[in-house]
Parts: structure tokens; sequence; C-alpha cells
């Protein structure tokens, strides 16, 4: 965002004298939709609750109209030029190489080109810890998306006995289209190589390990989904589900495709395990989405609230 | 037709739309990416007669994916904020003039928005937008010729 002092002398003088009805309009429109969310919507690229949002602020305010026409006459030349449109394209043939096969549960790094990129993530359930067994009270009632695996539930950490404490299943490994963009041999791609330690360890169950070689690779990989998802979950896996918030929430600004609904549910259940105060309003907005975690959601607060007598926490 | 043609044939229009969502080029590409696995997964069933629309449409319903996720990041937002909304104030004569002022076109208005309003660099209006800082820059000049000669009306 620039200020004033960004303008040129052009600018300053053409608008001198017009700061106080300028600062009046920005104030006017702050809370108007963002130009994405306006562009989506005119795409009709938003899901149904959202749009309507959108269309009843379209009819009431002249300034989004504005900019939404404005748009109308933006973007036409946007292009994949031809080295991209190569590249993209062995992304796709890579991934789509691994979609018939059936993934490893063991990380070998040649596989894990083939069997991870689709290969999917878990069928949720929420768990109700109760002495001696626990009871799977909500499995994600949601159809899986092609390419997604059955179902490997594994225990989640047994919850403290002082708080209730929604557990959860250990997602499995998988990986998104980005991390298979990679020119050459496979095997040879560095960033799988330096993942695969991490996924050993992950898959072995040795998540302090896990966690180790996950927060090394945060350095290097700030932006990676498949770091920051699973440095979150390790963290969560090894008990620590305060720590585990941090590299969720930063999974959570990337908005990758291919982990959003996981990031959004493993989140809302590390702040829940953490006792952060407003992780039952976390789990009651996912329970309100037609996401695939949203029956599983709604299970963990109906288990909230029968397990706390001050529900909002 | 084989894979890679169909590839060819439709990548550029469904990048473009892509785009025209997202303005994003990682996530743009990441749309293309996933709609065409979808298409790879099922070309066997897809009559090539329904492209691009049928690869439009993944790439609309993945969007809804990520815009639902952020929704509930603004619902959680909004559980937390006061309810209470302030009326709007009528618009300044500037304001008006943005939104009705002679001889502005659409591109216009949406530079003098972005640029006086939004508070964004000549550069960020053209990657946001997808024109040049160049045109940006000519647009946004036009437009400030045309308020000199509205505001100087104003002050008479």
């Amino acid at each position: 965002m620039s200020e004033p002092r960004d303008w040129d002398a052009d600018e300053r003088e053409a608008l001198e004298g017009l700061g106080d009805e300028l600062a009046a309009i920005r104030r006017k429109h702050q809370d108007a939709p963002s130009l994405e969310m306006l562009r989506a919507a005119e795409a009709d690229a938003l899901p149904p609750d959202l749009k309507a949002r959108v269309e009843r602020h379209l009819q009431d305010s002249a300034w989004s109209r504005a900019v939404v026409d404005g748009l109308r006459e933006t973007g036409a030349d946007d292009r994949l030029d031809a080295p991209s449109e190569d590249r993209l394209l062995e992304r796709i043939m890579r991934a789509a190489q691994a979609t018939p096969r059936t993934p490893s549960r063991r990380w070998v790094p040649a596989i894990a080109i083939g069997g991870l990129a689709l290969a999917a993530t878990v069928l949720m359930a929420v768990m109700v810890p109760r002495p001696g067994r626990e009871t799977a009270v909500a499995p994600n009632a949601a159809p899986a998306p092609p390419g997604v695996q059955p179902a490997i539930v594994d225990n989640a950490p047994i919850a403290k006995p002082d708080r209730f404490r929604l557990a959860y299943a250990k997602p499995d490994v998988k990986l998104s289209p980005s991390a298979l963009a990679w020119r050459g041999d496979a095997a040879a791609n560095p960033f799988l190589r330096e993942l695969a330690p991490a996924f050993e360890a992950y898959r072995a169950g040795d998540y302090p390990r896990a966690v180790a070689v996950f927060d090394r690779l945060s350095a290097v990989y700030p932006e990676s989904i498949e770091v920051l998802f699973y440095q979150g979950v390790s963290q969560m896996l090894a008990g620590n589900d305060a720590a585990a918030i941090g590299p969720l929430e930063a999974a959570s600004r990337l908005r990758n495709t291919t982990f959003a609904d996981d990031v959004a549910w493993y989140l809302a259940i590390a702040q829940q395990r953490s006792g952060t105060a407003n992780a039952r309003a976390r789990l009651v907005a996912l329970c309100r989405d037609p996401g695939v975690h949203a029956p599983a959601a709604c299970a963990a607060v109906a288990q909230l609230d029968a397990s706390s007598p001050a529900p909002g926490k | 037709m084989d894979f890679e043609s169909l590839y060819r044939q439709h990548v550029q229009a469904v990048f473009r739309f892509a785009m025209s969502i997202t303005r994003r080029r990682d996530i743009a590409e990441d749309l293309t990416s996933e709609a065409f696995l979808a298409l790879h997964r099922e070309i066997d069933s897809i009559d090539p007669a329904q492209l691009p629309a049928w690869l439009l449409t993944v790439v609309r319903n993945r969007a809804r994916d990520l815009w639902r996720h952020q929704a509930i990041e603004e619902r959680y937002a909004i559980d937390k904020k006061p309810a209470a909304t302030p009326a709007a104030p009528p618009p300044s004569s500037l304001e008006e003039w943005i939104l009705e002022g002679a001889g502005l076109k659409p591109i216009h208005r949406l530079c003098v928005m972005l640029r006086y309003v939004s508070g964004m660099t000549r550069a960020e209006i053209a990657a946001e937008i997808g024109i040049s800082e160049t045109q940006v820059k000519g647009h946004l000049q036009y437009a400030l010729s045309l308020l000199r000669k509205a505001h100087g009306v104003r002050q008479v």
C-alpha cells in the first residue's frame, strides 16, 4: 500500500485539497469485498453462500459495481509462455502417472513420485476418548474426491485426563501438484529427496525426529505446504499441540487447494487440544462449511458441548 | 484426440480463466494443473466437444473450495467482531466524480480507485489487473486531467 508520498508531482497537484475526501472514501469502503472476491464472483467461482453475500453487496454498492465493471476490461492478455506450458504439462503427466497406483505404506522416493502425488488424505474421524477404548462417532460422510485412498485411521494420542481433548486420526502422506513440478528425473527432485527423511520418521512414528527435520526444512522451504502441514501435525503427534498452531496457521495462509481441508481441520483440533479459547468457534465455522470435514467438525462441537458445562471454550 | 493434443488446445483458455479468478500465477497454475489431471483421469468418458467448458468447471469448483475455506476464516473473524454496522455516509462530490465523471471509462475508474483509495502503487495495480505499468500510468494521467477540469469547475 502506498501513501501520498508515493505520488508524483502531477498527482499531488491534481489531488491537492482532496485528502479529507479521499480519506472519507477509504473509510466508507474499507469493508467492501476484495478485488479477488469480486473477481471470483464474476466468474461464478464462489461457494453459494458467499456468492449470495457478494451479490447482495453489489446491489447496494455502486462503488463495488464500478470495480467489477473495471475488472471486466482487464486480464485479456494472461497466458502461459511456451516453457511454462511445457513445464506444466510435465508436471501434470508426472502426477497423472501416479493416479491409478496404490501408494506404498513405506516412503520410497521413486515410488513417492507416483504414489504420493494423488495419494490421498485420510478420512477423518473424531474419536471420543473413553477408558480402555476409543469409539468413532463421526466418520467423514463426504464422498472421497477422485484418487482418494481408503482410510488409514491411526489412534490419536491419548487425551490427558484433566481436560477433554478431541482425538484425531493421523493423516497419511500426500503431496501437492506443486511439489512435483520438477524437470528431469523424478528421483532427482531435490525437494522430495529432502522431504524423504522427514516422512520416513513420520511414517515410522518417530515424531520428535520428524519435527526436527521439518523444523529444519521450514527454514529452507518457508512456503512449502507439505513442510508446514506435516511440521504442524508432527508436533501434534509428538504431544505438542500448542507448537503445532504456528506451522498450521502458516499453512493456512498458503491456501493450497490440495491441503486446504486438512489444514483447517487439524488447526482447529490443535487449537482445541491446546486450550485456545476460540477453538470452538473455529470448529463451528467448519461445521457450517460444506467441506469434507464438516460432519466431523459438527460431531466435535457436539462432543465439546457435552463434555463442558461452559460451551464456548 | 490424445491427452497432449487436448492439453495444447485448451491450456491457454483454462489458464486465462484461472488467472481471471485468482490473479496469482502460482495458484492459477495449480488450478490449471488440477483441471487437466482430472481430465487425464476421466479422458475415456469425456466428449471432447465438452471442452473446454468441462475443464473450466473443474477450475471453478476448485476455486470455490479455496473460497469456502477463506469464508470459514472470515466467518470466524466476523464472529469476533461487534455486530453494529454504521450507516454508510452519502457519497462525497469526489466519490460521485469517480463513479459518474464524464469521460471516464470503467478501467480509468478502477485505476483511480486502486491508486488513490486503496493506496496501491502503479506496479501493484499493473500486477493486480493484468495490464502494463505504462498503461496504468496512462489511465491515471487521463483521469487526473479530467479531475482537474472537474475540480476547477467545483471550486469556481
